[in-house]
């Protein structure tokens, strides 16, 4: 019950204030920290408390009595807290400029929430990949019985990934639930405030750790991506899983930045970490990555500045690695790209263990293969350039402009947080691309549709690395050319 | 720390032009991107729902009363494309509109889904007889017993 109760999303945003909140931190920059990782997280955990409860066999009815008791318990609480923490902010004069950015940005926010609405009404059904595997293994899930919900997993229908994980159809189903009927509005809005929260954590990230100049400028620049909004819109699983790959890295970086590190920081970004896992398959290879850097990085090796925060890491994400697991092992399918694996690809869910030898060479082969790296280059190279074109320019133009323009700067005290984000992003960005190279099928029809697609799930962290390190206008100013200089 | 500087500096209003054109770059992106996605996305009917999916669903959601709550059944077009790509979608389609029912792309169940949009398309070509139509193409078929 009280691990149950931790997952809440109550639980999550009381959670959430407690760790982030700190003297001399502007109460509309906490809550635009905290509000957006207290509903994406939360809507996180409750997703994964849902299939918990419906794989040890609860009916809908059942598990939205035991949701709303564990709400109403922890709001209670929760707000007591809250109303405490809330009397030791402070409030911060903004400059000038910074007020001109924020107006910027709560207007640019807006519209483009009038453009969602906009788009989304649209395509009700979402995109092709969300009406073909998420929205339908939604449906499965919402209209079965309480005993047949695992036929939405069926190795029947491969081309459904039924491997993938279920948080996003478990949230949608969920949501009908609630609502009574199947309604295009659940999976709009879910994919709606995802999309928020990543903006808000971003934002709020910066402007904790660098001001709201910075934190405005970030918001600015991830909506001068039409494809982050459209994709959003077409409600399939890279936004939400870009919003906890976000959110999992702010919170890593608060947590290095701190005093104190491996508290309640790096438990959150265990947990962030560990939902993402949860969302797509890629979402392991950024917590291996995340971890990794930590440890790589770490100021010493030993338990203080390496061993404690890679254990509050790990109990963050612990329980929904354990639900996953479960999912893996005891509901779905092999995955389809492992089982490929093996030269029989009429047999998709054959996996010979009896030629592991044969596997490998195979597997190595595709990874020494010069031709299959080029391809990746190539396809890499173009999308990155290609990336959050607007009929002017992309988002690599935009962000290489402001670079030369206003310069580098990171204080010396964010210097190694900074270098830990970095290689994170850098070790994921490594993962991915061992993942084209090495898979099987047709490679430019599997490039041509996913690149784009995971560089948007790196993008909200790709900026909020970006304005980590791009000296923000108000010290470019004070400097007189926006050069790189020392704190 | 670079609060107290950057009041001095913003209080006269002086930015460098540097500063200015990064600024400047960011605002026109920003800006160019929402109206790009102002004009250039899909735009709702209004009353109803219009959008290809939302047609299909409507042609084939009388079957779900008809099909048992949990089968497995077969799905048979007439759509014809280059590719294999517009039978793969209408196939595709069938699933998300009669789940929890499994449809597989096969004539080999018992049941199977007849999906026919043409007026020449015959679904005794298969070996199947209808038992159910829907009067828009949609028909439930079923093999003869023997």
């Amino acid at each position: 019950m009280m691990a149950l109760q931790s997952m809440t999303p109550a639980a999550m945003a009381r959670g959430g204030a407690a760790a982030v909140a700190a003297p001399g931190w502007s109460r509309a920059g906490r809550l635009l920290l905290v509000c957006p990782l207290a509903i994406g997280l939360g809507l996180g955990a409750a997703g994964c408390a849902s299939f918990a409860l419906m794989a040890a066999g609860l009916g809908a009815t059942t598990r939205g009595a035991v949701e709303a008791i564990i709400l109403a318990a922890t709001a209670v609480v929760g707000t007591a807290l809250a109303v405490r923490r809330e009397a030791r902010a402070v409030d911060i004069e903004r400059p000038a400029t910074a007020a001109m950015l924020v107006w910027a940005a709560v207007g640019a926010g807006v519209w483009a929430s009038i453009n969602y609405v906009q788009v989304a009404r649209g395509v009700p059904h979402g995109g092709w990949d969300a009406w073909m595997t998420w929205n339908m293994r939604a449906r499965f899930l919402h209209r079965a019985a309480a005993d047949t919900w695992t036929d939405a997993f069926t190795p029947l229908l491969p081309w459904t990934h039924p491997d993938y994980p279920p948080l996003l159809p478990t949230l949608v189903a969920r949501g009908w639930a609630y609502v009574g009927h199947e309604s295009f509005v659940v999976p709009i809005a879910v994919g709606g405030i995802f999309a928020l929260a990543a903006l808000g954590v971003v934002s709020g990230g910066l402007g904790r750790l660098r001001g709201s100049c910075q934190a405005s400028l970030a918001a600015l620049v991830l909506l001068s991506v039409p494809f982050f909004l459209r994709h959003a819109a077409a409600q399939y699983a890279d936004v939400p899983l870009a919003f906890f790959i976000a959110a999992a890295l702010v919170l890593a970086t608060l947590d290095a930045c701190a005093a104190r590190s491996g508290g309640r920081l790096m438990v959150l970004a265990g947990v962030a970490a560990g939902l993402a896992a949860w969302t797509k398959n890629e979402g392991a290879v950024v917590l291996a990555a995340l971890l990794g850097a930590r440890v790589v990085l770490a100021e010493r090796w030993d338990w203080e500045r390496c061993g404690r925060p890679a254990l509050a890491f790990v109990v963050g994400a612990m329980p929904f690695l354990a639900l996953l697991a479960y999912f893996k092992l005891q509901i779905a399918p092999p995955n389809e790209v492992l089982a490929a694996q093996v030269s029989k690809p009429r047999e998709l869910w054959y996996y010979s263990s009896g030629d592991m030898a044969g596997q490998l060479r195979e597997l190595l082969g595709r990874v020494l293969n010069v031709e299959r790296q080029l391809a990746v280059a190539r396809s890499v190279k173009k999308e990155v350039l290609e990336f959050g074109f607007n009929g002017l320019f992309g988002a690599a133009a935009l962000l290489g402009t402001y670079l030369i323009c206003l310069g580098a700067h990171v204080p010396r005290a964010q210097r190694r947080p900074v270098a830990i984000a970095a290689l994170t992003l850098g070790f994921t960005l490594a993962g991915y691309w061992v993942a084209l190279v090495t898979a099987p099928g047709d490679l430019p029809r599997m490039l041509n549709s996913s690149v784009d697609r995971l560089l948007l799930q790196l993008w909200p962290a790709a900026v909020f690395l970006f304005f980590l390190v791009a000296a923000p206008p108000d010290e470019a100013a004070a400097t007189g050319k926006g050069a790189t200089h020392e704190a | 720390m670079s609060g107290a500087v950057s009041g001095s500096v913003a209080a006269r209003g002086e930015l460098p032009w540097r500063t200015l054109v990064g600024l400047g770059a960011v605002a026109a992106a920003a800006i160019l991107s929402l109206l790009q996605t102002t004009h250039g996305g899909p735009r709702s009917a209004g009353a109803g729902l219009s959008d290809p999916v939302s047609v299909t669903e409507a042609r084939l959601a009388p079957l779900r009363s008809i099909l048992p709550p949990r089968a497995v059944v077969g799905y048979v077009s007439d759509a014809a494309s280059a590719d294999g790509r517009e039978e793969f979608r209408r196939y595709l389609l069938a699933q998300y509109v009669l789940a929890p029912v499994i449809v597989i792309d096969s004539t080999e169940p018992e049941l199977v889904i007849g999906d026919f949009t043409s007026a020449g398309s015959s679904p005794e070509v298969h070996g199947l007889q209808p038992v159910w139509g829907g009067g828009t193409g949609v028909v439930l078929l079923a093999r003869p017993t023997r």
